[in-house]
C-alpha cells in the first residue's frame, strides 16, 4: 500500500481525506496494525488507480521500464514531467495493451512494423516528407477536411500502418502524449484534454519519437533537443515548407506575418491550431518577433473537444476511442482465430458481452471515432 | 463429506455455449441443488464478474444472472483478506510476479477464487475446480494451471454440466 501511494504520489493525509478517516487509520493500514473494510479497500483502490487485488500482493512488483523512465523525471526540477497517479494508470493501461498486442503478434506470427528510420541529425523536413509518404498523407486532403476531422483521419492513417494509437484524458493538461516503441506493437498515446486541432500535431510528434525508437512523455513545452526536433517534424508534416511559403506570399501577401488575423487564416487553411501555425511561422523565419507570444496570450485556454456528431457515447464506443481500432481489431481477430477466447477479449476491454457486440460494429465501421 | 465444486466467472459464462439450449434449465436446476447442499461454491466476486460480463439481453446469460443473484444470498463464501493475500503470495512465489490479475481494470475474481481454494485446502475439504482455462496469456493467470500446480483436482465444464443434468434427472 505504501508503495502504491508513493507511485501515485499520494500522501497518507490525502488518502485519509478522500476516505473520510483519520490519518492515523491510514497509517495503521500501512503498518499492517489494522485492515480497511471491504468498502474502504474498494475506495482506496479506485483512488490509487489499482485493482483491489493489487493490495493483497506480498511485495511490490518490479516497475516496468517505461513507468520507471517516466517517473525518473521526479528528481528533476520540471514538476510537469512527473506523472500523477491517474496518468501513471493511463501509461500502465497502454503498456498492458501493448503487452497483449505483442503476445497476440507472437501467436499469430504478425510481422514487425517498418517505420521510416530517423535520427535527430536528420532534417525535420526530410523526416516529415518520409512520414507523409509512409502514411499516404496528402496536404491537399488535410486542407479539404473539417478541422475536427484532421486528427481522427490522421489517426486512421497511422492505424492502417499497424501502430497502436490510444487516447487518454490525462490529468496533467501540460502532458500532450507519450509513446512506447516496440518492433511489432509500437504505441502512441495522446491527451484528449488538448484542443481537437492540436491533436494531429501530437500524433505526428509521438510518431517522430517512434521513428527515433525512444520512449517519451511529452509536454506542451518542447524543452529538450529531441522534443524540439519532434515538434519541428510535426510542424513540417502538417505545414510543409513549400505550401506554407506559398500561402503566406500569395494569399496573405506579406513577407513577414505580424497580424494575428493572418495567423488565424493560415491556421484555418491548414486546419491546425493558431499556436501551431505561429510556431511554424517562427521556424521558417516568416514570423514577426513575439508573434507566438501574442498568439499564445490571445488563444483560447479552454480546449475544444472533438465533435460527437450526435453519436451516443456508450462504454463500447469509449473503449474503441481509447484503445483505437488497431488494438481492438487485433483482439477480435485473435478471438476469431482461437488465440483468445471471447472472455479474454471481454476482460481486456473491460466490457460486457452486449458491449462487445457494439465494439465489433464500431471497429468494423470506418466512421470517425 | 461430498466433494465441493468450486467454479469461477469464466466457467459459468462458458456453460451456455457448451451445452445444448434444451438442457440449460436442467443444468441450472442441478447447480441449484449443489448450491443448496453446499457442494457448489463461488465467492461474491464471481457474482459481480458474471453480472459485469454477461449480456442480460441474451436468454442464456439472463438465466445465469437471475440464477446467480438468487443463489448468492444463500451462499456464505466470503473470502477473508488473509486468504486473498495467501493467493497473491502463492502467485508471486510461483512466477506471477505481478499477481494473478495485474491487468484487471476493476474487480477481478480470480484472487478470491484461489483464496477460496486455499481456504478449502486449509480446512481439508475435498474439492474439485470446474474450469477449461489452461491457456496462459498476459494479465491474468489461467485458473486450470494454478489448480494443477496447487495439486488440486480439475473437472472440465462439460463434465460438470453433465453431472448437473444427471443430478436434475435423478431428483425428478
Amino acid at each position: 500500500m505504501a508503495w502504491a501511494m508513493a507511485e501515485a504520489s499520494v500522501a497518507a493525509r490525502d488518502l485519509a481525506t478522500h476516505l473520510n478517516v483519520p490519518e492515523t487509520t491510514v497509517r495503521s493500514w500501512i503498518d499492517e496494525r489494522a485492515m480497511p473494510t471491504k468498502g474502504q479497500l474498494d475506495k482506496l483502490a479506485r483512488f490509487l488507480a489499482r485493482p483491489s487485488s493489487f493490495f493483497f500482493l506480498a511485495r511490490p512488483p518490479a516497475s516496468r521500464s517505461s513507468t520507471a523512465l517516466f517517473r525518473r523525471a521526479t528528481g528533476s526540477n520540471k514538476d510537469w514531467q512527473v506523472p500523477s497517479g491517474p496518468d501513471l494508470a493511463a501509461i500502465r493501461s497502454a503498456q498492458n495493451a501493448q503487452e497483449v498486442s505483442r503476445w497476440v503478434a507472437d501467436k499469430t506470427s504478425r510481422s514487425a512494423i517498418e517505420l521510416p528510420p530517423a535520427t535527430p541529425t536528420d532534417t525535420p523536413d526530410d523526416v516529415a516528407r518520409k512520414l507523409r509518404a509512409w502514411l499516404g498523407w496528402q496536404t491537399a486532403e488535410q486542407i479539404e477536411l473539417r478541422d475536427d476531422q484532421v486528427a481522427p483521419t490522421l489517426r486512421a492513417h497511422i492505424e492502417e500502418r499497424g501502430i497502436l494509437t490510444a487516447n487518454f484524458t490525462l490529468a496533467d493538461e501540460h502532458c500532450r502524449g507519450f509513446c512506447l516503441p516496440d518492433p511489432v506493437s509500437p504505441l502512441i498515446a495522446i491527451n484528449t484534454r488538448d484542443d481537437v486541432r492540436a491533436r494531429a500535431l501530437s500524433y505526428v510528434h509521438e510518431l517522430a519519437h517512434l521513428c527515433l525508437g525512444v520512449e517519451s512523455l511529452c509536454t506542451a513545452e518542447a524543452d529538450s533537443g529531441t522534443e524540439r526536433w519532434c515538434e519541428r517534424v510535426a510542424g513540417c508534416f502538417l505545414l510543409p515548407d513549400a505550401e506554407l511559403r506559398t500561402f503566406v506570399a500569395d494569399v496573405l501577401a506579406v513577407t513577414t506575418v505580424r497580424d494575428i488575423e493572418d495567423v488565424k487564416r493560415l491556421a484555418n487553411h491548414f486546419n491546425v491550431s493558431n499556436r501551431a501555425a505561429a510556431v511554424r511561422l517562427g521556424q521558417v523565419g516568416l514570423a514577426a518577433s513575439r508573434l507566438y507570444h501574442t498568439v499564445n496570450s490571445q488563444s483560447a485556454t479552454k480546449s475544444r473537444a472533438s465533435g460527437r456528431n450526435g453519436v451516443a457515447q456508450t462504454r463500447a464506443r469509449r473503449r474503441v476511442q481509447r484503445y483505437g481500432r488497431t488494438y481492438v481489431t487485433q483482439l477480435l481477430s485473435a478471438e476469431e482465430s482461437g488465440v483468445l477466447s471471447d472472455l479474454d477479449v471481454l476482460e481486456y476491454l473491460n466490457v460486457s458481452r452486449r458491449e462487445l457486440a457494439e465494439v465489433r460494429a464500431i471497429a468494423s465501421d470506418k466512421a470517425d471515432l | 463429506m461430498p466433494t465441493v465444486f468450486v467454479i469461477d466467472d469464466r466457467s459459468l459464462l462458458a456453460i451456455g455455449s457448451l451445452i445444448d439450449v434444451t438442457n440449460h434449465i436442467d443444468v441450472f436446476s442441478g447447480m441449484n441443488q449443489l448450491c443448496e447442499s453446499g457442494e457448489l461454491m463461488f465467492p461474491p466476486e464471481v457474482v459481480k464478474a458474471v453480472r459485469q460480463r454477461g449480456d442480460a439481453s441474451q436468454p442464456i446469460d439472463r438465466q445465469l444472472i437471475i440464477w446467480i443473484e438468487a443463489v448468492q444470498g444463500r451462499m456464505d463464501c466470503d473470502v477473508a483478506f488473509g486468504h486473498k493475500r495467501a493467493a497473491q503470495l502463492w502467485a508471486q512465489n510461483n512466477g506471477y510476479e505481478e499477481g494473478l490479475d495485474p491487468f484487471a481494470a476493476g474487480d477481478s475474481c480470480i484472487v478470491a477464487v484461489v483464496g477460496l481454494m486455499l481456504d478449502l485446502v486449509e480446512r481439508h475439504t475435498d474439492f474439485v475446480v470446474v474450469t477449461d482455462d489452461f491457456t496462459e496469456r498476459p494479465g491474468r493467470a489461467a485458473l486450470g494451471s494454478i489448480t494443477e500446480r496447487l495439486g488440486c483436482r480439475v473437472q472440465n465444464i462439460r463434465t460438470f454440466a453433465d453431472e448437473c443434468m444427471r443430478l436434475c434427472s435423478s431428483a425428478a
